[in-house]
């Protein structure tokens, strides 16, 4: 068992493309961190550096207490989960899981005896003997996860390793893999484009875009006070509202689109670095689930009126998709490309989600007023997109 | 369904080739066991009597058993070194990152194309000069460097297709690059490697030029040479000439249909280009 | 910085060591002495440099201009070979009852050598053979099919035909089984008869492999035909089915003119260097197969 180091590691390919900046991150001995982000943040090149597969521009790598950087996988005693599982086509299961350990001179007798416990772990005694060929997606992923148990490695990386699955068995394999990894209590470097699987199964979330760490904290935190804009908009469904928006000379309204909403003195007190934007624009942030339908037992001190274009009743909630006079801030595609553009062109009508209670006498079609809390709003920079805090 | 190719022309139209590709086999089977002057009389005839005297007539004249051990001699190891030095080739082209790997494996790729006699020319030399004429190792050597890049294009397509995700798997069980190749690559990739052999084997067995030009004495003298001077000794005895084609092509038809299915599906599977 | 350098690891080149020092002793190193004695008299024993000589000579050789325009005759063979492997690969794809078999027996001429397919067509069309007997039937026996320069050539083109379907139907059967079966649904519900299929999807689909056959048949006529000719028709009657390929192996081997004939080589090599990047270029629509 060790700990996982990152010191402010590079990768720069050949050909001039620097897929990971300066990445620091560090994982305790125990602990399960789940790199996230949009596909091409170099979140997969990252693992692999840690892997071994992939060599390391700049910077340092530490397991435990050595340096890394230059030592094969085998020297740096990892196991890794594939997304395509990477099963050995021509092995049985069992052969699968023990292949490590017979590279390690393993006794036969003590591989027998690990590839059974490992087997037992994961609900596999019964498919030892097959080839992988014959599994479904689900066998072969329990398999790809008794090869990387079975040999007590010092860290454990997983690349997407629930992609390839289809949605049901994939919420169902989340709990598993932790349940797994906290019996073997290994520090877990866990790559995923997928935010919800991030955030369900993260003891800290590290977000990236373009090479770069974002943020890396609980998953708590990121969803309550997101560090930035992508941040903000990654994580969470549905997606943060962002709204383009102005602060009034006082500080003590905020203007979007046409409406005035009056927030009073504490909006500033809760937030100091919200003064200098008086008089300026900035980045508004609600989250769904903090508009509700705006009634006499609110105390807030602002309402939002709002024209809905549709519900989704969920059962448990109301999620109300509504429009307003001022502009949108978000990319289209955030989920793939990572790139966020601020819609500034005042006659947008922009869209926005709130979750509601199922009961609420909102319709498609009419206005709806929604309540605004002060202390729950989320202001960045339009900038910088750094949150203004 | 009516925009489908009548079916019972397309099985016509199929046994038709079909026969002209198994008549042949056939011609050589029956005619050898006939007289000459039977054939004379009628080629299309079928053999009255068991006569297997073409064949011993085929043994006394000409050292056919002995050119087909030469063949085998030379063919044998040659297929053998080819392969596995093509595989070896190939998995380090495919699957080790190294630099300037791209650049050898252009240049074999252009060496490939070479007129074999460009090659051979000054080999040919070089073996006369040295005293190595009608000595089976310049041979098999030789035999055995000329398959090689085409060995190595094909097993580089076929290694391709084994995912890199399975070799980094190993790297990270803590399997060296030897170990991979062996235990990895090697039963993973063993119908293209079969597929190869196969082919390199057929390459070598069924060529001409070179043995001809290397090993043309009576006692290193391959199989394909003995046939060809065969056919200029025996055209008027053409049962003694099916005889021995027939002999000579035996090898090739029994590894053919001894390994047709690894082989057909090797060979669809696109290992040919 | 901590610059990162893996320790060396040898196996790669370790790995690499046969293939190379073979490659390497064995063709490049012949393939250089070959390029240096074209600009000699190189009998095997001496030589002196004689700078283009050789290719003058070569120029001034009329027997060079019919033997090369003999190997052009027989490129007529690659379209041939073109169709038959199309149209064997088409109806084994079809896959009428007993398809795997015509696949394994179209297979057959593939596994035989080039001698036993020569010495069996030269067979057939010997005088009184089994051609001739059946041209009997009809009247028109007793022609001498190998004595004749035009009919010489049918018989070769006839055997390498025979002799290159089978290789070209694999290799098409490849290229087809990597095309999308929906693609067929599709047509055939847009009401795409069978014959428009085949036009306008499979030959399409396969254009990549065609080209590739056709480049290969192409550099297989003029580098490796000699096996043919030598037990075919020996290059006769005359030089009217010597091939390139065969007329250097003659003045190489048989007359000993090593310079002249590393020059003929080289030729050799540039004709079909330059006949592969002409294709090459003349199909256009290569990009069609290359998604596989």
């Amino acid at each position: 068992m060790a700990s996982i180091s990152i010191e402010e590691v590079s990768k720069v390919y050949p050909n001039g493309f620097n897929a990971v900046r300066d990445l620091s991150l560090n994982v305790a001995e125990g602990e399960f961190m789940v790199m996230v982000g949009p596909s091409g943040c170099g979140k997969t090149t990252a693992l692999r550096m840690v892997a071994g597969l992939e060599e390391i521009t700049s910077g340092t790598l530490r397991i435990g207490d050595r340096v890394a950087n230059q030592l094969t996988s085998k020297e740096r005693d990892v196991a890794m989960v594939f997304q395509n599982y990477a099963l050995y086509p021509h092995m049985s299961v069992a052969e699968n899981i023990a292949f490590g350990l017979s590279l390690r001179k393993t006794p036969k007798v003590e591989i027998k005896q690990k590839v059974a416990e490992a087997a037992e772990i994961l609900g596999l005694t019964s498919l030892l003997d097959q080839k992988p060929g014959l599994l479904s997606g689900g066998q072969r992923q329990r398999v790809a996860m008794g090869r990387a148990i079975v040999r007590d490695p010092s860290i454990f990386l997983m690349d997407e390793p629930l992609s390839n699955l289809d949605a049901k068995l994939r919420v169902q394999m989340r709990t598993e893999v932790r349940r797994i990894q906290r019996r073997i209590g290994v520090a877990t470097l866990y790559v995923t484009h997928d935010q919800t699987e991030a955030m369900t199964m993260g003891d800290r979330v590290a977000v990236m875009r373009a090479g770069v760490l974002q943020q890396c904290d609980q998953p708590q935190v990121l969803y309550n006070q997101p560090a930035n804009l992508f941040v903000a908009a990654f994580i969470g469904s549905p997606a943060m509202n962002l709204f383009d928006a102005t602060l009034s000379e006082d500080g003590t309204t905020l203007r979007l689109g046409s409406q005035d909403l009056a927030m009073g003195e504490q909006l500033i007190q809760l937030r100091p670095g919200l003064a200098a934007y008086r008089g300026r624009r900035l980045v508004v942030g609600l989250r769904a689930e903090d508009l509700p339908v705006y009634g006499n037992e609110n105390a807030a001190q602002a309402v939002l009126k709002a024209h809905v274009e549709t519900t989704e009743n969920l059962g448990s909630e109301l999620l109300v998709h509504f429009s307003i006079d001022a502009a949108r801030v978000g990319g289209e595609n955030l989920g793939d490309t990572g790139e966020l553009e601020i819609v500034a062109a005042i006659d947008i009508i922009g869209e926005g989600v709130a979750r509601v209670e199922p009961r609420a006498p909102v319709r498609a079609g009419e206005d709806a007023l929604f309540a605004v809390f002060p202390e729950r709003l989320h202001f960045f920079d339009p900038e910088s997109q750094i949150a203004v805090s | 369904m009516q925009s489908r190719l009548s079916r019972g022309l397309v099985f016509v139209v199929l046994c038709l080739i079909g026969v002209t590709t198994v008549y042949p086999l056939l011609f050589m089977a029956l005619n050898s066991m006939r007289s000459t002057q039977a054939f004379e009389l009628n080629p299309f005839g079928l053999p009255t009597h068991l006569s297997l005297s073409s064949y011993s007539a085929l043994f006394s004249t000409v050292p056919f058993f002995q050119s087909i051990l030469h063949s085998l001699f030379v063919v044998v190891p040659a297929v053998i070194l080819a392969t596995f030095a093509s595989s070896l080739a190939a998995f380090v082209f495919t699957k080790v990152p190294i630099k300037m790997g791209n650049v050898l494996f252009w240049t074999m790729l252009m060496i490939m194309f070479m007129p074999g006699i460009v090659v051979l020319l000054p080999l040919y030399v070089e073996v006369a000069r040295t005293g190595l004429s009608n000595n089976f190792a310049p041979a098999i050597l030789i035999y055995t460097a000329i398959n090689i890049p085409y060995g190595t294009y094909l097993l580089r397509s076929n290694f391709r297709s084994i995912p890199d995700s399975v070799v980094e798997a190993a790297r990270v069980d803590g399997a060296s690059w030897y170990k991979i190749y062996l235990r990895v690559i090697l039963p993973i990739g063993k119908p293209g490697i079969i597929t190869v052999g196969i082919l390199t084997f057929l390459n070598i067995w069924n060529d001409l030029f070179i043995s001809l030009v290397l090993l043309h004495a009576p006692n290193t003298e391959m199989v394909t040479p003995t046939l060809a001077q065969l056919s200029g000794k025996y055209t008027s005895n053409i049962p003694v000439l099916m005889a021995g084609l027939l002999l000579g092509a035996l090898p090739t038809l029994i590894l053919y249909f001894a390994t047709a299915r690894v082989f057909i599906r090797g060979m669809l599977s696109g290992a040919v280009r | 910085m901590v610059k990162s350098r893996r320790r060396k690891n040898v196996f790669p080149y370790v790995a690499l060591l046969p293939a190379a020092v073979l490659v390497l002793g064995l063709m490049v190193l012949p393939i250089g002495a070959t390029i240096w004695h074209s600009f000699t008299n190189w009998d095997g024993v001496n030589s002196k440099f004689i700078g283009f000589k050789n290719f003058e000579l070569i120029f001034h050789n009329p027997i060079i201009y019919s033997v090369f325009v003999n190997s052009l005759i027989f490129l007529i063979s690659v379209p041939l070979i073109l169709v038959a492997s199309l149209i064997a690969a088409v109806l084994v794809y079809e896959k009428v009852l007993g398809w795997r078999v015509f696949r394994f027996l179209f297979f057959i001429p593939m596994v035989l050598s080039p001698v036993i397919i020569g010495v069996l067509f030269s067979t057939f069309f010997l005088p009184g053979g089994a051609v001739d007997q059946v041209l009997r039937v009809f009247g028109l026996g007793n022609f001498s099919w190998l004595g004749n320069p035009w009919s010489a050539r049918v018989v070769v083109i006839l055997a390498l035909v025979w002799a290159s379907f089978g290789f070209g139907m694999v290799v098409l059967l490849s290229a087809m089984s990597t095309v999308d079966t929906a693609l067929y649904d599709a047509a055939a519900i847009d009401g795409a008869s069978w014959w428009r299929r085949l036009r306008s999807i499979t030959i399409p689909m396969i254009s990549g492999s065609l080209q590739f056959l056709s480049v290969i048949n192409v550099i297989y006529t003029f580098t490796s035909l000699f096996a043919f000719v030598y037990v075919i028709t020996a290059g006769g009657p005359g030089f009217s089915t010597t091939t390139v390929d065969y007329y250097t192996y003659i003045t190489t081997f048989e007359n000993g003119q090593f310079g002249y004939g590393a020059a003929l080589a080289l030729l050799l090599f540039l004709i079909v260097l330059m006949l592969t990047i002409a294709q090459v270029k003349l199909f256009p629509n290569r990009e069609v197969q290359q998604g596989s």
